[in-house]
């Protein structure tokens, strides 16, 4: 199914420098699920996927290509809202208090793939939240490396540095928690 | 520890698996934590997706109605600031700038010779008070006497030299002092004749005479008057009042040396002249009488001439001599035509503004620009510290 989507401009007199509906609609789910694993909280990452969204859509006359593509900004701005609101909070987020989606599992699951599913969940959830949130942008948010060093602000090199030692750390959590 | 060859070979399978592209046997386990990553990932609840979807659509307008219920703030835009930053330089100006659109105002002379132009002049002449300030004295008097010359504003005239009467510091009597001034008078073409012939009016009524006068019609007037001394401040207040005082320059000499001098041969020539009196009583001989008489007629004709310098030296000291130059000034004819302020003015204005606009952004330029880097640098700094902030709040989830 496919649905339209009008955005209106941020203002009449500004010429868009991106495509908002685009972006929006592209980087919607990808950025509730990053917001959602760095929290640990489904209702504060739909209020922060909210307000970054709204941000984004009143600064994207800033938006400069040369700085990098739509989505690393996007994910510049949610990653802002997301820490704003951990300092805000000044609570831990802990994926593993996240109740499980109920509606993602289907029945016919086996258990092992169960128990395999929840020791990935726990894993990740004992991760520092730096490498988490590494796994966040890489797979949940689906950037690439070169996105995600502009997120982070960081060497593309660097990037990747980094997230091969948070999936390295997460595979040794996995592996104890088996 | 992986070597960066392992690196980039588990970095490239991970891309591989997420993009479903097949990956090393070797790397599977690693292709399989990819895509559960990838699995695992929270999907929003549609109730929110539809209504974050129509926010957007509208384009957030809760936050604009958020907005409005605050402190409702005008919108100030570059162009108002702007606009305003202008009026308020004008106004600025405008404050600071004399009153009465003088357009002769600005001149490289002392304020104080505005001033005492404005004094001299009745107020009902319409003088401005800045003309004399605009022409400083182009002529400094000079005088060749151990005697003050002054080059004095016409406040001289409220502030006269010492008088002739003032006791000498040796203490011998009357010292005699010989003044003189000048004055330069600006008028309207069309009343030069009459700034003319009042100034021979004036030369008049102080019993004075005139030495000397040009006058060309409309144009300029060259006078050389004399007026007893005693009146000669008279003279110059009055005189001021005929036009515009551009320029007045007063001078005094100490010629009490040059009346002894002469007084003191004319005694001489009178004593021997009695003498030689004497002796022709009592010559005897033709010859005796005949040399005498020719003596005295010498000592005779000294006397005539010394009696002719002391009453020349004393004139001197008794009439001051007044040199006045008569200009024809259009500007003050344009500002007493009763027409106020014309074009001319209208653009001598517009260049006054300019110039002191350029100045007052020149001098605002000169304190925006360090500050302007300072704000720049603090902001930097704050906007470093807040996303450092940020991090932190990271580091302590």
């Amino acid at each position: 199914m496919t649905s339209t989507l009008t955005v209106p401009l941020a203002t009449s007199r500004a010429r868009p420098s991106l495509d908002f509906e685009a972006l929006y609609r592209a980087a919607r789910d990808d950025v509730y699920a990053y917001v959602a694993t760095l929290l640990g909280d489904r209702s504060a990452a739909e209020d922060v996927t909210a307000s970054a969204f709204e941000r984004a859509y009143r600064r994207q006359r800033t938006y400069k290509a040369a700085r990098g593509s739509e989505r690393a900004w996007l994910f510049g701005i949610a990653r802002n809202a997301a820490l704003d609101e951990l300092r805000r909070r000044k609570r831990s987020a802990a994926l593993a208090a996240d109740p499980a989606d109920v509606d993602a599992a289907p029945a016919e699951d086996a258990a092992d793939a169960a128990l395999r599913r929840a020791a990935l969940r726990t894993a990740v959830a004992t991760l520092p939240p730096r490498e988490r949130e590494l796994i966040a942008l890489k797979f949940h948010a689906g950037l690439d490396n070169a996105e995600l060093a502009a997120v982070l602000g960081v060497s593309v090199s660097n990037a990747g540095t980094l997230l091969h030692r948070a999936v390295q750390k997460l595979r040794k959590a996995i592996d104890e928690h088996a | 520890m992986s070597t960066p060859d392992t690196l980039t070979r588990e970095l490239a399978a991970l891309d591989d698996a997420l993009a479903g592209h097949p990956v090393d046997p070797d790397l599977g386990d690693l292709a399989e934590l990819a895509v559960a990553l990838r699995d695992e990932r929270l999907a929003p609840d549609p109730a929110f997706t539809r209504t974050l979807d129509s926010r957007v659509e509208r384009g957030f307008p809760r936050a604009a109605r958020a907005r409005k219920r605050g402190i409702k703030w005008p919108r100030v835009t570059l162009p108002a600031l702007g606009v305003a930053a202008s009026v308020l330089l004008v106004v600025g100006i405008a404050v600071t700038l004399p009153k009465g659109g003088d357009n002769q105002s600005g001149g490289g002379s002392s304020s104080s010779t505005g001033a005492s132009a404005e004094q001299a002049a009745p107020p009902d002449t319409g003088s401005e008070p800045s003309v004399a300030a605009k022409r400083a004295p182009s002529s400094p008097a000079t005088s060749d006497s151990a005697a003050p010359a002054t080059s004095a504003p016409p406040q001289a005239a409220i502030a006269p030299l010492p008088t002739p009467s003032s006791p000498p510091a040796d203490g011998r009597g009357h010292r005699s002092v010989e003044r003189s001034a000048e004055l330069v008078l600006a008028a309207p073409p069309r009343e030069i004749d009459r700034a003319a012939a009042e100034i021979l009016r004036v030369t008049d009524d102080l019993g004075g005479y005139v030495v000397s006068s040009t006058v060309s019609s409309n144009s300029s007037g060259q006078f050389e008057l004399r007026v007893p001394e005693r009146r000669l401040q008279t003279a110059l207040s009055r005189l001021s009042r005929v036009a515009k005082v551009r320029e007045r320059t007063q001078n005094a000499q100490d010629i009490t040396g040059a009346v002894v001098s002469v007084g003191a041969r004319l005694e001489d020539a009178r004593t021997e002249r009695r003498s030689l009196l004497r002796q022709l009583a009592k010559a005897t001989t033709t010859n005796q009488t005949a040399s005498i008489r020719a003596r005295l007629r010498l000592v005779s004709g000294e006397i005539a001439g010394y009696k002719r310098d002391l009453s020349r030296v004393k004139t001197r000291a008794s009439r001051s001599t007044i040199a006045v130059t008569l200009l024809a000034d259009r500007k003050a004819a344009a500002g007493d035509s009763g027409g106020g302020w014309t074009p001319g003015d209208a653009l001598d204005d517009a260049a006054r503004i300019l110039e002191v606009t350029a100045g007052v952004l020149l001098v605002a330029l000169a304190l925006a620009l360090p500050l302007g880097l300072v704000a720049l640098l603090v902001w930097l700094a704050a906007r470093q510290a807040a996303q450092r902030r940020r991090e932190r709040a990271l580091d302590a989830v």
